[in-house]
């Protein structure tokens, strides 16, 4: 099992967002974490990825408990996580974002490896690759966000709604990416509005509502099941 | 090519930061020519140590998000430091103007006071801001620019307990003078220049290039950004911060000839740096070296033209001006976070 959470409560400050959380993703798995606004989807990326820090419970990565440890020290363990606003270094180019991603990696040749791993499945990061983040477009911006994680070699890509905001040629775009991301062997726990595309790509779900888990299962059983498509899709 | 080149000059020039640099060039020029060549040598001794605390002020706001009102104090720390390096030796070094300890000794001062302000800025870093960060972000501007108030006035006491509250200069660092293009400038003012010089270039070497100063970079512009890809936050936050009171410290040391170390020392430096911080644009930091021969140009004019007494009016009315026109500064600001906090 490469991560496992149990019984996570967490939230922001006195503000309690996760109530006993549990989840488990394997090895190369693509897994969807998806409720409605304000369930506590980004709430539990944030906590995995060490930016909130857990009011109790446990989080397990390759068998180490990684709860309440910092973002930083989350990156190096191998989890790298693309946040919704994608948090670029704006004032410095493509090129230099990608290699900031690669922050972790110490030698060269690794990093140029994974250089041209990203530019392969984002060829217009390559086009673009001296042009300064802040003046990408929001599809750029995304391919930017997505590939600088990927240049840290994680074993768990944590994705906050990829789609957010993309017009639908882009969303399919990036999810095509992940797609081939998830092919290379990459294990991926997405965080998604777009309950179709996220319940038709991946192979588990778990739905989260209020801070709770409420269903989970195949991705194809969630799709078919009365609640998710009353709640989500409005059937 | 040449011509793409030359056309981005021209669009530079039209821009805010352009006519204001091109204005204080042939301010220079126009104003060396009328009353002597010291004005060009004072705004540039002056303007390149200027430059360097301004440089720390803007680093330590744009990384740290600190409105650092304490930053005079390391000038201070590292005059203080300085002099007492020197100042036993002055016997030594007078009687023997010649020996390799006369030519080695101020450069000793130089780099211990690098250290002691360095180590000064850490310790601050780690007792009194760390903390702060800890436990809250909330008005984080605010709350912090207080803490450098109650920073300030501990170690102002402090020098004033620990080391009493009189004037500690020196009268030379080397002595004599050198004549460079049939102009007189004494070797203390011109290895003040050069340090600066060579300083900055370190500076934009370490920034642009090494890891360490892009992961800087990186916090400035985008903390959580920088934490995602495994920047361990902590230990930037303490390195910028001993880097810019370092810079600060050093040109209080190679300076002491001119402002001797006494506790309050370090007003006007911080004053004229927040004017520089101010006109260039909060973070800016290339942006503050330039900004620091304009307004070390500023208050030699006003020197000259005014006479003593209205050195702080000009650059006051400048900054209010810009306050009004142009808030984000003369060359732009970097720092995204300062403002959206």
């Amino acid at each position: 099992m490469l991560l496992k959470i149990d019984n996570l409560n967490a939230g922001y400050g006195f503000l309690q967002v996760l109530r006993d959380v549990s989840l488990k993703i394997d090895k190369a798995e693509y897994v969807s974490l998806i409720g409605p606004n304000g369930a506590g989807k980004s709430t539990t990326l944030k906590t995995i990825a060490g930016i909130i820090k857990p009011m109790s419970g446990q989080i397990l990565f390759d068998g180490q408990d990684i709860g309440g440890l910092s973002g930083n020290k989350v990156t190096r363990l191998g989890i790298s996580f693309i946040s919704e606003e994608m948090n670029l270094f704006t004032n410095m180019t493509v090129r230099e974002n990608m290699m900031m991603g690669a922050y972790t990696i110490r030698e060269k040749t690794a990093k140029n490896r994974l250089l041209n791993f990203a530019y392969a499945l984002f060829p217009r990061l390559e086009e673009r690759q001296n042009q300064l983040a802040g003046t990408l477009s929001g599809g750029e911006r995304k391919m930017l966000g997505i590939g600088r994680a990927l240049m840290a070699d994680p074993k768990l890509l944590l994705v906050d709604e990829p789609s957010f905001g993309l017009a639908p040629q882009l969303t399919d775009q990036v999810f095509d990416s992940l797609n081939t991301l998830r092919k290379e062997g990459k294990t991926i726990l997405v965080v998604e509005q777009n309950v179709t595309k996220a319940l038709s790509m991946t192979d588990r779900g778990y739905v989260l509502e209020n801070g709770r888990i409420d269903l989970e299962g195949p991705s194809e059983e969630l799709a078919d099941n009365a609640h998710v498509r009353k709640v989500f899709l409005g059937v | 090519m040449l011509n793409s080149f030359f056309k981005s000059v021209f669009a530079w020039l039209k821009s805010a930061g352009g006519i204001t640099v091109t204005i204080a060039v042939i301010l220079m020029v126009v104003c060396t020519w009328d009353r002597g060549p010291y004005i060009l040598v004072n705004t540039v001794v002056t303007g390149g140590m200027l430059g360097l605390v301004a440089m720390g002020l803007a680093i330590i706001l744009g990384v740290l998000n600190i409105a650092q009102f304490a930053h005079g104090e390391y000038f201070m720390i590292g005059g203080l430091t300085a002099y007492y390096v020197i100042r036993p030796l002055h016997g030594y070094l007078d009687a023997h103007p010649n020996a390799f300890l006369a030519m080695v000794a101020p450069f000793i001062a130089m780099i211990l006071a690098a250290l002691v302000g360095g180590l000064a800025g850490a310790v601050t870093e780690r007792v009194c801001f760390n903390p702060l960060r800890k436990r809250s972000r909330a008005n984080w501007v605010m709350n912090s620019f207080l803490l450098t108030v109650g920073i300030s006035v501990i170690l102002v006491n402090g020098h004033q307990l620990l080391f009493g509250a009189d004037f500690k200069g020196i009268t030379h660092y080397w002595p004599g003078v050198v004549s460079i293009a049939n102009v007189f400038m004494s070797i203390d003012r011109v290895m003040a220049f050069i340090l600066a010089l060579v300083i900055v270039i370190g500076f934009w070497v370490f920034m642009k290039y090494s890891r360490t100063g892009q992961a800087i970079r990186a916090v400035a512009q985008d903390e959580m950004g920088a934490l995602m890809v495994g920047i361990g936050l902590d230990w930037i936050m303490v390195l910028t911060m001993a880097i810019g009171c370092a810079m600060a410290a050093v040109a209080g040391a190679s300076l002491l000839f001119m402002y001797p170390s006494y506790p309050t020392v370090g007003l006007e430096p911080l004053y004229m740096a927040w004017f520089v911080v101010i006109l260039v644009g909060l973070g800016n930091v290339m942006g503050a070296l330039i900004g620091g021969f304009m307004v070390s140009l500023l208050k030699v004019l006003t020197l000259e033209y005014f006479g003593a007494g209205w050195e702080f009016v000009v650059p006051s009315v400048i900054i209010i001006l810009v306050l009004i026109f142009k808030p984000s500064g003369i060359f732009g600001s970097e720092v995204r976070g300062v403002l959206d906090q």
